[in-house]
């Protein structure tokens, strides 16, 4: 099957990129942008291309494309390969491997052979019962056959758990790397999932994976999707950038037979696939007006790539498919200074790092444990205050001291000296330190939604240090349980600086996630808004990865995986790499059953 | 989803990590006195290790690393953040704000930001940075 056509012989690089500007501001970017995907959305008719299939012109025949080269379509573009397919991956941007490449590219695998090599167990049914737990907390059923959960979100859930091993088996197989463990910071502590105080998660650490080359050193997103890359042309896997989808060519029985794009000139072409199209062109995080009609909260930026504009919730929408979790994402915070900046921020704060270092509120009061997982810590951030009718922690201050800042320098988001970029507000003391909040607020309330400190700020904020500063002595948070869990002990662990002769170590062995404040200045702060690492909401998937229609029949020959689709684990971060580890499985599937789909007739 | 060690580890966080394997046309560089290729050599590496952040979508630092970009972008034009110093001078590594900061020595320079790739302090592989490093060196020619 999949005989190669002749466009399949193609190499990447043949191509030659229009000319970029080169100077994009946000705005410029997201009102072409915007406006692209308003053109797509009013224009796309209701049958998808509308165009009969004996009047579309093909400009190229292949088995499949997959559209994006993250984790996702990489691993199905892959596995399409192996089954024999001719394969197309079209990438929309002029980068190689969307968000991925900027990630850690930990994956999170139950039951993978790493784990099992250290005699760590993960039996089937516990672990299920974690993910259903964590990511369906309002249908969970210990005790039912499915959990609680509707049988085809079940099924996803005992897909993932079924295949995950397999696909990490497979990646190694294909030549595009091996996995471990992962362990982290020089006392390589190993990864402790993010609810590790669920009494379903009976493996808390294991299931968390990252890639390793042949020298077994970590490696990270950049390595992962230039090995993708490097192996998809093997293949003979014809990579194309710059090229966007647009929309789907369907035939009478509404089975796909193929896809418009638009070009690396802009020019509009169309790609006969035989057997099917793949999706893993990543989150809706840019496309300012899904986050507006979507997110149920507000979402102020992400370092999700920045082509991820949601496309293909209109061209599967217009297909017919239904949509899942469209409220959901990745949570975590960022610096309100990187959205200005920046289209896609360049980090996302994973952890607020350092020990004596806190988050307040506008109102001078912390309002959660600093040292929980960026999901969790963000979407506890989203309490709403039914009394005064607003997010009283939405936009939270980073405060720390220059103890902190010499310990901790380089590590996002305390830069390497706090004049090195531009988002640290600095005091001498903490009163001047609100004042200088104040200033920064006013200047960016465009993008705060006009935020403004409380006027009794300044003396709360004195008195919550003054507090914290006599826990971090006793060693207990009596307020939000902070370096209680082992979470937050590992996480923080991992990330401790080397010993340095100018600050003594932590004043309470008991709890090192917490040092009280110098007792004078300078103090910093940064100011954090809550974003996404990308939202996983779209279309829904069954356990096949094919693209589901209202009528729950799978729309024939379309597939997704990754961010772009309905996400197995909803709203959960279920560990380390449970954005991409789902990603890789899903996708993998998407590539090994869309290569074996009959191939379609034209009308 | 990568530290200076911290390496961080999870799914999403941005990491720094080197290339694949072997970026496709790439040739080793090993030798002190080999001469350096900008294509086959160098670009490929920063194309991998940079290009997702230095796009022309959303060009971080007013850069965009792509094949037709990277060149012009780099060699004798100012860098952005330090604007006395040029990206590239060819001949010369210490006046070339991209050794500065992919070897960690910007901010004694007077640069700002962080180092690249971002927060991991630099680049780790010693034969990409040594490619990097010999190209300038060596004339920072569009070979």
């Amino acid at each position: 099957m999949g005989a190669n056509s002749n466009d399949n012989k193609k190499r990447p690089g043949s191509e030659r990129p229009a000319p970029i500007q080169q100077r994009w501001s946000r705005r410029d970017f997201l009102q072409t942008g915007l406006a692209g995907t308003a053109g797509l959305l009013s224009a796309a008719p209701a049958d998808a291309s509308g165009a009969s299939p004996s009047a579309i012109t093909w400009d190229a025949e292949v088995d499949v494309v997959v559209c994006g080269s993250g984790a996702a379509g990489s691993a199905a573009a892959m596995a399409a390969a192996h089954a024999g397919a001719s394969v197309m991956v079209l990438e929309k941007s002029a980068a190689w491997g969307g968000t991925s490449a900027k990630s850690g590219f930990h994956i999170w695998i139950p039951n993978n052979h790493a784990m099992n090599k250290l005699g760590l167990k993960d039996e089937k049914r516990a672990c299920l019962q974690y993910m259903a737990e964590h990511s369906y907390p309002q249908l969970f059923d210990p005790d039912s056959k499915t959990l609680g959960l509707p049988e085809p979100v079940y099924g996803l859930l005992e897909t993932f758990y079924d295949e995950g091993a397999i696909t990490v088996n497979k990646l190694a197989q294909w030549g595009v790397s091996e996995f471990d463990v992962a362990s982290l910071g020089y006392d390589h502590i190993m990864s402790v999932d993010y609810n590790e105080n669920s009494p379903y998660n009976k493996a808390t650490v294991g299931r968390s994976m990252h890639p390793v080359d042949r020298d077994s050193v970590p490696r990270g997103g950049a390595y992962m999707v230039n090995q993708f890359r490097n192996r998809l042309l093997e293949q003979n896997v014809e990579l194309r950038l710059r090229h966007r989808a647009l929309r789907l060519h369907l035939n009478h029985k509404q089975q796909v037979i193929g896809l418009q794009a638009s070009d690396q000139n802009g020019k509009t072409i169309n790609i006969r696939t035989r057997r099917g199209v793949v999706f893993g062109s990543g989150c809706y995080s840019h496309n300012k007006r899904y986050i507006d009609q979507f997110q149920m909260n507000p979402v102020m930026g992400s370092c999700a790539a920045p082509t991820n504009e949601g496309d293909f919730i209109a061209i599967a929408g217009n297909a017919g498919a239904q949509m899942g979790n469209l409220s959901g994402a990745w949570r975590a915070q960022i610096v309100l200074e990187d959205t200005v900046k920046h289209i896609a921020t360049p980090n996302a704060v994973f952890w607020p790092i350092g020990d004596s270092m806190l988050l307040v509120n506008k109102y001078g009061r912390r309002c959660v444990n600093e040292k929980r997982n960026y999901n969790d810590r963000t979407k506890a951030l989203y309490g709403y205050d039914a009394n005064r009718a607003e997010f009283p922690n939405l936009i939270t201050f980073m405060v720390y001291d220059k103890r902190c800042a010499d310990l901790y320098g380089g590590r996002y988001p305390i830069p390497p000296t706090p004049d090195a970029l531009n988002h640290v507000a600095q005091g001498e003391t903490l009163a001047a330190l609100a004042k200088e909040l104040e200033r920064r607020l006013a200047k960016y309330s465009a993008h705060t939604g006009n935020l403004k400190l409380d006027p009794g700020f300044t003396a709360q904020f004195e008195a919550t240090v003054k507090r914290f500063n006599e826990m971090a002595i006793n060693g207990v948070d009596e307020d939000f349980s902070r370096g209680a869990f082992e979470y937050d002990k590992a996480w923080h662990a991992m990330q401790k600086p080397l010993p340095d002769a100018r600050w003594p170590e932590a004043v309470n062995p008991d709890n090192a996630t917490m040092h009280p404040f110098q007792d004078a200045g300078p103090y910093y702060a940064i100011i954090l808004l809550p974003g996404c690492i990308g939202t996983n909401g779209g279309p829904v998937i069954n356990r096949h990865a094919q693209v589901m229609n209202h009528s729950d029949q799978p729309i024939a020959g379309l597939y997704g995986a990754g961010n772009c689709i309905a996400s197995p684990a909803a709203n959960a971060y279920w560990g380390a790499g449970a954005t991409i580890g789902p990603a890789l499985v899903f996708g993998r599937i998407a590539g090994e059953r869309v290569a074996n789909e009959p191939v379609k007739e034209l009308s | 989803m990568v530290f200076a060690l911290l390496l961080v580890a999870i799914g999403s966080l941005p990491f720094v990590g080197y290339a694949g394997d072997v970026a496709v046309g790439a040739a080793a560089v090993t030798e002190s006195n080999q001469a350096v290729s900008f294509k086959l050599d160098v670009l490929p590496r920063l194309m991998a290790e940079c290009g997702i952040c230095h796009q022309s979508a959303d060009p971080h630092g007013l850069l965009v690393i792509d094949e037709d970009n990277a060149y012009n972008q780099l060699v004798d034009v100012p860098s952005y953040e330090l604007p006395s110093m040029k990206r590239v001078s060819p001949g010369d590594p210490q006046q070339s704000y991209l050794w500065l900061k992919v070897n960690y020595q910007y901010l004694a320079a007077g640069g700002k930001g962080w180092g690249m790739p971002i927060l991991a302090g630099g680049i780790r592989d010693p034969k990409f940075k040594k490619a990097i490093h010999d190209w300038i060196e060596q004339g920072a020619k569009n070979n």
